[in-house]
């Protein structure tokens, strides 16, 4: 009680439910990612007292990683990069009118995510610590290559499209300057795209912008009063059929929460695998199925709190949101790391109930500002296509002021266009967009560590584990696909 | 029609497999390089893209070619197209127009074309849509948009 009271008072509440607020309206916006939302909140904190300023800012990455899947859902545009998962089969509930359905599930496995994540920030910060200490760029690449395993199951029937797909991702994925020399490449002497093109561009445009083009030749779809108009939260029996999706979420999560780097995308298209895999209706995922809203949802809401655990008890930001985070606590004069916990515990407890309050804002929020969100997307085909792609390029410009960007979108929609008239499946070439990187840059600093000898992949402990995973689930997900097609 | 798109797929991959690994080829070399380089890992993508492509392209050519159902025809297509071609006109007459008025004509136009009819409703459609993007954006978020050339000189 001693620790409550202190950590409640003041401005931690409004701070919260403020902070959530403005998260899930940045989420919800294409182009304002969490760290966004959040930097655009940074200068105001400088009057705060330290502790209303962090949580504000906690409560604003929990508020628009959950914020992310609304837009996700409905008009099949992430808000956010670790939303992209979730419009796999959010979208396509909410094609079979079935939205206010999706987003009570995204609702309440946000919620279970976000809670449990925060449990684990409490009682095992020290333990995991050590999880993240242990991951060296070979371990890292490897967690990539983990990540790519999920390609043929994302692949939706055609293994080598999908190949061809992440291929065409992770090339993308190199444009821009060389991660180990600083050699601009396949720039063509573009200015712009020196610094890489962002994974959300890729995005916005295979999704969103692809969807509008096709839709614009399309027969009007459903009428307003055979889809859902309100948000339907889910029963007992649906919550007993989504637990093991939202057990995987959560585990999941919590493993690539604590790696510095790895991030809620990776988590969110693992989860959604995974729950494939153990699922006992593998065949419905891509087609409307609640536990392939679930499990990326449950996953990316634990990372906004195991995120933390890497800043809070070594001082390592592994996010841009937690680097974010970090600079709300230098400003206050605070050092993240083990000391914090000696030198400010008042403003670790704070932080804690701070997220706790702002997973519960989140519900409260949710429950008021879903039903007229589907009232939005339940207007008149025409209004609402144009509004869309207003939203989008607005939304988009956002992002670095350029209309560079904008065409980058719009060249990703027409690529989006194409190869869904081709049979291609989008998902394979969004996982390489945003795990190219991470591959490259880890795969060549692990071969500058060991003098160019690849067994260094295999004599890190962390590593040989992870690609032994990573075989085992792709020669797994393989003799599936075959099976079904024999 | 599948097949043939499967067709134009594997040789899209293929050429721009070629067309990568090329690219890759002569970028130059840096003193600070490892020994992969900054082309090496690309040069490896490419070439298993290009591979796969050849692969897709033989397998199509050896199977038994599907029974196609009718196709769709060439308007839905056009109809993309028209649908581009204001996103286009959109970022080419922003700059010129400023935001707000580039926007609402931009959600006019879009709602008109996708079928909206045009009048004053549509007209007001355009001016709101323009009006809560400006408010949320320039306002809310302090975001940068173009005042434009022509209003904003």
């Amino acid at each position: 009680m001693d620790h409550i009271l202190p950590a409640l008072g003041g401005w931690t509440i409004p701070a919260a439910v403020a902070g959530c607020l403005w998260g899930i309206f940045g989420g919800a916006l294409p182009g304002i990612s969490p760290s966004i939302a959040m930097a655009l909140l940074l200068p105001l904190t400088y009057g705060m007292e330290p502790a209303t300023a962090i949580v504000l800012l906690a409560s604003v990455y929990v508020g628009a990683e959950y914020g992310g899947s609304i837009p996700a859902i409905l008009i099949r545009t992430p808000g956010t990069n670790s939303a992209a998962a979730t419009t796999i089969d959010g979208y396509e509930m909410a094609r079979q009118g079935k939205a206010g359905e999706a987003l009570g599930i995204s609702l309440v496995s946000g919620l279970i995510g976000g809670l449990f994540g925060l449990a684990v920030l409490v009682l095992a910060t020290e333990p995991l610590a050590a999880v993240a200490l242990a991951f060296t760029p070979m371990a890292y690449f490897s967690l990539a290559v983990l990540g790519l395993s999920v390609i043929a199951s994302l692949s939706g029937g055609s293994l080598l499209k999908g190949v061809i797909a992440a291929c065409l991702g992770l090339l993308v994925a190199t444009i821009g300057t060389d991660p180990v020399s600083g050699v601009p490449r396949f720039t063509f002497g573009s200015p712009e795209l020196l610094g890489g093109i962002r994974p959300i561009l890729i995005m916005v445009g295979l999704f969103a912008v692809s969807e509008m083009l096709v839709q614009v030749g399309e027969p009007d779809w459903v009428k307003a009063e055979k889809r859902d108009t309100r948000l339907k939260l889910p029963s007992f029996g649906m919550m007993r059929r989504l637990s093991r999706a939202q057990v995987i979420g959560c585990g999941i999560g919590t493993l690539e929460g604590v790696t510095p780097g790895a991030g809620g995308t990776v988590a969110a298209f693992m989860a959604y695998n995974e729950a494939k895999r153990w699922s006992k209706t593998p065949d419905a995922f891509g087609k409307g199925s609640p536990e392939g809203v679930a499990a990326p949802e449950s996953a990316n809401n634990v990372v906004t709190a195991t995120a933390l655990v890497p800043l809070l008890s070594l001082g390592i930001p592994g996010s841009n949101s937690a680097a974010i985070l970090l600079g709300g606590f230098l400003i206050h004069g605070l050092q993240p790391g083990p000391m914090l916990f000696e030198k400010a515990p008042e403003v670790v407890a704070s932080l804690y109930w701070g997220l706790l309050l702002a997973n519960i804002a989140m519900l409260l929020l949710g429950l008021v500002i879903l039903t007229p969100c589907l009232w939005l997307v339940n207007r008149p085909k025409p209004y609402l296509i144009a509004a869309i792609l207003a939203l989008v390029l607005s939304g988009v410009f956002a992002i670095e002021q350029s209309f560079f960007d904008v065409g980058i979108v719009l060249a990703a929609g027409v690529a989006g266009y194409l190869l869904r008239l081709c049979g291609v499946p989008n998902l394979p070439l969004v996982l390489g967009v945003v795990l190219g990187f991470m591959v490259e840059s880890n795969y060549r600093r692990s071969l500058l560590i060991s003098g160019g000898d690849h067994m260094v992949f295999l004599q890190d402990t962390v590593s040989l584990i992870l690609l032994a995973i990573a075989v085992v689930l792709t020669a797994w997900s393989l003799l599936r696909e075959f099976g079904r097609k024999a | 029609m599948s097949r043939l798109r499967d067709i134009a797929f594997a040789l899209g991959a293929m050429l721009v497999g070629a067309a990568w690994y090329h690219q890759a080829s002569i970028i130059e070399d840096s003193l600070l390089s490892d020994a992969i380089g900054a082309g090496g890992v690309p040069k490896v993508l490419a070439a298993v893209m290009a591979g796969t492509g050849a692969l897709l392209l033989l397998r199509t050519l050896l199977a038994r070619p599907p029974q196609d159902g009718p196709g769709r025809g060439a308007t839905p297509h056009v109809k993309a197209a028209g649908l581009l071609a204001l996103m286009i006109g959109y970022a080419l007459l922003a700059p010129l127009l400023g935001y707000p008025l580039a926007i609402a004509l931009f959600a006019a136009a879009a709602a008109t074309y996708a079928g909206a009819r045009l009048g004053l409703v549509t007209a007001a459609f355009g001016a709101g849509v323009a009006l809560v993007l400006w408010l949320g954006f320039v306002k809310l978020l302090g975001v940068t948009f173009p005042a434009g050339a022509v209003f904003g000189g």
